[in-house]
């Protein structure tokens, strides 16, 4: 299968000046086209941290994160910022969505920053919302939806702007379980049909059920990587 | 869907938004409402100097506003008077023979500038007939009718009908002494002068001096007083034995103190302008704290950091291009209203007169100051729209979220 993040020797430590805290500590690890993986590990255990810099919001303290033949550890702000637009799908535990935009607007943005051609916008929009079970919530803004429902068109957000992979640190942690399973299902279906790499994080023990892959964290290092099947 | 999403945003706070579009609304009126009563009381002043003291205009012999002697006179004043005629922007014109003088009274005398003249063309030229208090403009007197100002009558204790003699040199150096008779008395915003010149018929004045059809002076009123300079020139080239002056000419002051006026505007404008880009920059750094979580999930889900700044950019100057119109349509509509009906500060003042100011201030405005209001609110908006934007922009994409 094609690799599509190589992480090796990567390293992060907070405040190295005053208090160090190392969150992150000399992870080698690979993640592959189609995978459904589930970054597991107790609050403070550096899952936050290690999505952070595979997603290139953050700067290692050492290592490299190469995605598509590119160190993107070693990119400036401006081209990262454009690096993400183009390649990674991003979903926060919330306030994911714009408030002031409607499910179709904000799963339109991200479209709009990538100067897609509006007919190609609007069909995408309607599917992908299809998709996530909101395709008669359209118009509806943030603060109309459920929590649930915010979190789907966050990915369906995600998955607009074609992205290699998608990114979801604890996008359950704020939803009630059948919401939760609801949005899994959600997940698991654009992973199987679309072929879509997803790499979340958890402590969730009934999420990370769902995967197959699970990573597991202690204090910033990798304890196991185990593959089902 | 910038703009979109920038409009959308100013009103997620709308009580704020509110406060702050009234507060720019209401210090771009009081800017230009000031300006407005500052360059009505100037063009009041400009207006009644002109119309009713020196006009646009004034044609003399070389010299004689030196001294005002008889002889320096305009010799054949037709020619000169029929080119007068011919001028477009013309509205009124008043030969004048001129004489400086004493009055006296059995009791007491003052130094008087006596200006013989054609009643009517008078009237056209500086419009005394409204400022007459008693009696009638220089009628009722078969002979050596005589029109005074009130300050005069005070200070020589004279009223109506009651007898004044002039004294003064004729063409031949002879003193000559004349006696007039008080046919009315006017009162003027100016009481200074009220209290210097004096008013008598051209040809009877002409006669004790001595002179047949000479003048000493025209008076040209025009429609427009920015014409004044052209056609000045005009004439002066026409006849270069005469001395014509346009009005700034005569009293350069006046024109000074016009400009001055519209400087202190500008200088008003920008202080109020510079105190509203503080509040907005205030506001709008508010309003991108309030929002560190969303602006760095906009850039950490690819908003380029030009088209967050841009944003915030946006939102600030919908603001200010709110506001600024806002404020701009209320001075307009109070300006407009005002300018026709007038405010009356005659209860407040006695001061008025002396200063040479009406007690009814008109408001009125040039439109090219509105034009230059616009722009000076499009550079603050852009400017104080700068260090929101670019407090935005400086986010970390990790640190904001990590506030969730
Ligand atoms: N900005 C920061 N400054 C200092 N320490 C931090 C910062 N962010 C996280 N940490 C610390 O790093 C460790 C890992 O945090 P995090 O990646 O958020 O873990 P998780 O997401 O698994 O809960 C924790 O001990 C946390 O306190
Ligand atoms: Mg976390």
């Amino acid at each position: 299968m094609k690799e599509i993040i190589q992480i090796r020797k990567l390293n992060k430590t907070y405040n190295p000046d005053t208090v160090p805290v190392h969150a992150v500590r000399d992870i080698n690890l690979t993640i592959c086209e189609g995978e459904f993986t589930a970054i597991v590990g107790p609050s403070g255990s550096g899952k936050s941290t290690l999505l952070n810099l595979l997603g290139g919001l953050d700067n290692a303290s050492s290592g490299e994160v190469i995605i598509d033949n590119t160190n993107i550890m070693e990119m400036d702000e401006n081209d990262l910022i454009n690096f993400r637009l183009q390649n990674i799908g991003f979903v926060f535990q919330a306030y994911n969505l714009i408030p002031v935009l409607s499910a179709k607007e904000n799963v339109e943005f991200i479209m709009l920053l990538q100067d897609r051609p509006k007919k190609e916008r609007e069909e995408r929009v309607k599917s992908l919302l299809t998709a996530v079970g909101l395709g008669d919530r359209l118009d509806s803004r943030p603060t109309e939806l459920s929590g649930g429902q915010q979190q789907r068109v966050a990915v369906a957000r995600a998955l607009a702007s074609k992205p290699k992979f998608v990114l979801a640190d604890e996008p359950t942690a704020n939803l009630d379980t059948q919401s939760a399973e609801t949005l899994l299902d959600i997940m698991e279906r654009l992973n199987k049909e679309e072929g879509m790499t997803f790499l979340f994080s958890t402590h969730d023990q009934r999420v990370v059920n769902r995967a197959r892959r699970v990573v597991n964290l202690v204090d910033g290092s990798i304890e196991s990587d185990i593959r089902k099947e | 869907m910038l703009p979109l999403i920038a409009w959308r945003n100013i009103w997620r706070n709308k009580l704020r938004s509110a406060v702050v579009l009234l507060a720019i609304a209401l210090g771009i009126w009081s800017g230009i409402f000031a300006s407005s009563l500052m360059q009505g009381v100037n063009k009041q002043r400009n207006d009644g100097i002109i119309k009713e003291q020196i006009s646009h205009l004034q044609i003399h012999a070389p010299g004689f506003q030196d001294n005002f002697e008889v002889n320096k006179n305009i010799k054949n004043p037709e020619e000169l008077i029929n080119e007068i005629e011919k001028v477009k922007s013309l509205k009124a014109y008043s030969p004048r023979v001129v004489s400086g003088g004493m009055a006296n009274t059995a009791s007491s005398g003052a130094g008087v500038m006596i200006n013989g003249v054609d009643p009517e063309l008078e009237n056209n030229t500086i419009g005394l007939s409204k400022y007459l208090v008693e009696g009638k403009f220089l009628e009722g007197a078969k002979k050596n009718p005589i029109l005074i100002g009130q300050a005069l009558a005070e200070k020589l204790n004279l009223k109506l009908k009651k007898k004044i003699i002039l004294n003064f040199p004729d063409k031949n150096g002879d003193i000559v002494a004349a006696k007039f008779k008080v046919v009315g008395i006017f009162k003027t915003n100016d009481s200074r002068n009220d209290g210097l010149t004096v008013y008598v018929r051209k040809q009877e004045l002409a006669n004790l001096l001595g002179l047949e059809n000479e003048i000493h002076e025209i008076g040209i009123l025009l429609e427009e007083d920015d014409k004044a300079e052209v056609v000045a020139a005009n004439l002066q080239t026409k006849f270069p034995e005469a001395e014509v002056k346009s009005w700034k000419a005569i009293m350069p002051g006046l024109d000074l103190a016009n400009k001055v006026a519209v400087r202190m505007n500008y200088l008003l404008l920008l202080i109020l302008l510079a105190a509203m880009s503080f509040g907005i920059v205030n506001t709008m750094l508010m309003a991108v704290l309030e929002r560190v979580r969303e602006i760095g999930m906009l850039m950490a889900v690819g908003m380029s950091r030009r088209r967050v700044f841009v944003m915030i950019m946006l939102e600030t100057c919908f603001l200010m291009l709110l506001g600024a119109p806002l404020g701009m349509f209320i001075a307009f509509l109070s300006i407009a209203y005002l300018g026709k009906y007038g405010i009356n500060l005659s209860q407040y003042g006695e001061g008025f007169n002396a200063a040479g100011i009406e007690p009814v201030i008109y408001p009125s405005l040039d439109f090219n100051f509105y034009l230059i209001v616009i722009m000076l609110v499009l550079v603050a908006a852009v400017l104080s729209s700068i260090y929101p934007a670019r407090k935005a922009i400086s986010l970390k994409p990790a640190e904001a979220i990590r506030k969730l």
